[in-house]
């Protein structure tokens, strides 16, 4: 069964030591029977998301296991809507925040200006909820809202026991976000995920390297859904949503 | 494939203030089992959230169901600390609880306060090893001074400092009785290979937190690590068969 990772980081991790290598998260990949990784480059976390977007689109050049993923860093204000473009143009379709590392909210005008530009260019935006690591309420819900005003995609990342209440909610209330699956950690939290939201609306990922991606993974292996369902959360969906 | 034989030192029955369905002692056996887990040994939900009296209780009442599988701990609250040494009395006479779980986040205690002390002594008087739930730093260190009080006695830092792992394993080197439990709700890549790195495996153990997690999260933890297999096997059953006396 094709497996593809939506949520895989590479480059420099300051917080703590930890191999980040391109090479290394490739094998990790590749060790673990997943064929395609979409990658987003550290460096455009914490320093220049321009640099870092061009080292995520030049790994996919010279691999084609490796899909891009772009960030960018609203706090800039300069060069966002120019990158954006830049990276459209490169064929990246999906683009990740992160507010955790860089001070700002979902309710944060900046944000949601280029969200509305993904919006508009039919791009995917990767969003996560767990933004202070532990319980952490109301951050889906100011999603929920950016998404109504802009009309944009999105995936939640870090969707656990903890805050699944609120992502089932906001996500049945707007067709348009879908959920990965890296900390849906719960027994059964994959199968009320598909049961909710119908299973389309679940895309694996892991969180590798930062995370073990056997977490992730065991959980969908395990998971009481039919190969129809296991497949469309393993990589159909992912796929379908790059187009 | 999911390794046979697991025991796992670190479950709960009861419902939590989360989505999920499956939590009484039926839906853990099935959940543990599905996962390769022989034995486990189990706390109340609703001894740690509520009335841990009437929790202990329940949990006693249930775990006849599943003798030799099951085995229980004793829920104590340091606010209640009469109750609590009593507690520890009646079921230390009970061979189906193993074990003595303290919840300081969930109760609103530190590990400082005089009445744990009194709480680990009575423990230490029964031979009864304890989990502690211990979700930062500070708690580590706590733990830690507690540990070195009571040498012989092993005491479990359950979720391993939780983000702060980095600094609780440096803590929990410096006490030999104190065992690692890293399950926790984000799998930190790193963070078995640090606990085997600074306690070696004989000190690190297996605990899944069902039924708030599914055992699979963290058994992905011990496959994806970089350790040795005789390390996993440690792990997963031979240093908690050896913590809590389980017979085969």
């Amino acid at each position: 069964m094709e497996i593809i990772d939506s949520n895989v980081l590479f480059g420099f991790w300051p917080r703590r030591r930890v191999d980040s290598s391109l090479d290394t998260v490739k094998r990790i990949a590749r060790d673990h029977g997943v064929s395609k990784i979409v990658v987003c480059c550290m460096r455009g976390i914490f320093d220049d998301f321009v640099q870092g977007n061009s080292e995520a689109i030049e790994a996919s050049k010279c691999d084609d296991t490796v899909i891009p993923a772009a960030t960018i860093n609203p706090n800039r204000f300069l060069d966002c809507e120019s990158e954006m473009d830049r990276c459209l143009e490169s064929g990246v379709k999906l683009f990740r925040f992160f507010p955790e590392f860089q001070g700002w909210t979902y309710s944060y005008r900046p944000f949601l200006k280029l969200l509305q530009r993904l919006a508009g260019a039919g791009a995917i935006a990767m969003l996560p909820t767990r933004i202070g690591r532990h319980l952490e309420f109301g951050s889906i819900t100011e999603i929920g809202r950016a998404v109504a005003e802009t009309g944009a995609r999105c995936i939640l990342t870090d969707v656990y026991y903890g805050n699944l209440a609120e992502a089932l909610t906001v996500a049945s209330e707007r067709p348009g976000i879908a959920i990965e699956s890296h900390l849906l950690n719960s027994p059964d939290a994959i199968e009320l995920v598909v049961n909710t939201l119908g299973p389309d609306r679940l895309i694996f990922g892991s969180g590798s390297p930062l995370k073990y991606i056997d977490s992730a993974l065991l959980p969908v292996m395990g998971a009481a859904c039919d190969d129809t369902t296991r497949h469309a959360i393993l990589s159909g969906n992912m796929l379908k949503m790059l187009g | 494939m999911i390794p046979m034989n697991i025991v796992d030192v670190h479950t709960h029955v009861g419902k939590w203030m989360f989505p999920i369905q499956r939590a009484d002692i039926d839906d853990l056996v099935a959940i543990e089992r599905q996962c390769g887990i022989s034995k486990c040994v189990i706390s109340s939900s609703s001894a740690i959230l509520y009335d841990f009296i009437e929790g202990n209780s329940l949990l006693a009442r249930q775990l006849d169901k599943y003798r030799g599988l099951c085995y229980g701990y004793v829920v104590v609250n340091p606010h209640y600390l009469d109750e609590s040494l009593n507690e520890i009395e009646k079921y230390s006479r009970d061979p189906r609880f193993v074990g003595v779980k303290l919840h300081p986040d969930q109760q609103a205690f530190s590990l400082k306060d005089r009445a744990v002390a009194r709480i680990v002594d009575r423990a230490h008087e029964h031979r009864m090893p304890l989990l502690v739930h211990t979700f930062s730093a500070a708690a580590a260190a706590h733990l830690t001074e507690l540990a070195g009080q009571h040498r012989d006695l092993p005491i479990i830092m359950a979720h391993m400092g939780g983000a702060e792992w980095e600094s609780a394993v440096k803590y929990a080197e410096k006490a030999e009785n104190i065992y690692l439990d890293p399950c926790c709700s984000y799998a930190d890549r790193g963070k078995l290979e640090a606990a085997v790195r600074a306690v070696g495996a004989g000190r690190v153990v297996f605990g899944s937190d069902a039924v708030l997690f599914n055992p699979r999260f963290v058994i992905g933890m011990i496959e994806s690590a970089e350790i040795e297999e005789s390390d996993r096997q440690l792990i997963y059953r031979d240093n908690a068969m050896r913590i809590f006396g389980l017979e085969e």
